[in-house]
């Protein structure tokens, strides 16, 4: 578990081609708690809401201007996760992806995108 | 209905929880699938036994094309067994190329099934499960 949160970390493959499909990693290192905690460990699992809920709450995604992903999140994501998708190559562009948590904090970070070969 | 068999969850997934809509298309059998289903159909990557349950790895992803008149518009994650049951729905777009996704998420220690279900715009949503046997729960 995170016990500081890093501002995200892109990387996208190597060589992109135009109008070919590229992954793109996204690592963002965010404190993931459900908050829950068993009620009873001798029992079946009853579970109470012990502590804070901390959690990703969105994920955007921009391909230049224009808003090409959004991933909605709850706090069953682990701590710290690395999230992989894909982006077709349509233009020469920054991505940008941005974080919001459950409090509203708001991270970003940015890759160009160039094509080769 | 398109295709393959509509599934009421009434039996599988509580009632109470319309996060999902109302009904699911599941393939009618799985080991011929027909041209539709196998578009649809999404795929999970998921280890049968998950050591930690605080951070299981999964690869969701579907074979379907993203032109601008027929994509998968979403891909949601599910476990019914856990107290937090919906972990993340991502949102697509034609500009996404392929709809595949990649993440880790929390599971509660035991067995359970894992869900995905995939969106088509004009198709409806499509469910795919994989069961998981967690050693150490990590809700």
């Amino acid at each position: 578990m995170a016990e500081k949160i890093k501002p995200p970390r892109i990387r996208v493959s190597r060589r992109i081609k135009k109008n070919k499909v590229f992954k793109v990693k996204v690592k963002f290192d965010h404190p993931s708690f459900t908050g829950l905690a068993m009620a009873d460990d001798t029992t079946e699992p009853v579970f109470n809401r012990a502590k804070p809920v901390t959690f990703i709450r969105n994920m955007l995604v921009y391909y230049g201007d224009e808003l090409v992903s959004r991933l909605s999140l709850s706090s069953g994501i682990a701590d710290d996760p690395l999230f992989t998708f894909k982006l077709k190559a349509t233009k020469e562009a920054p991505v940008k992806i941005v974080f919001i948590d459950n409090f509203g904090k708001r991270w970003e970070a940015s890759k160009e995108i160039k094509f080769k070969g | 209905m398109v295709g393959g068999l509509t599934i009421p969850l009434l039996s599988v997934i509580p009632s109470s929880n319309d996060a999902h809509g109302a009904v699911f298309q599941t393939p009618k059998d799985l080991e011929n699938l027909t041209e539709l289903e196998r578009i649809h159909l999404p795929k999970i990557s998921l280890p049968p036994v998950v050591e930690d349950g605080a951070s299981a790895s999964i690869v969701c992803s579907v074979d379907h094309p993203m032109d601008e008149d027929h994509y998968i518009k979403s891909i949601q994650i599910m476990n019914f067994a856990d107290p937090i049951v919906i972990k993340g729905k991502f949102f697509l777009t034609p500009v996404n190329g392929e709809a595949y996704l990649s993440t880790q998420i929390r599971l509660s220690g035991g067995e359970g099934t894992v869900w995905v279900i995939a969106e088509c715009n004009k198709h409806g949503k499509w469910a795919a499960s994989k069961k998981v046997t967690v050693a150490a729960g990590g809700c």
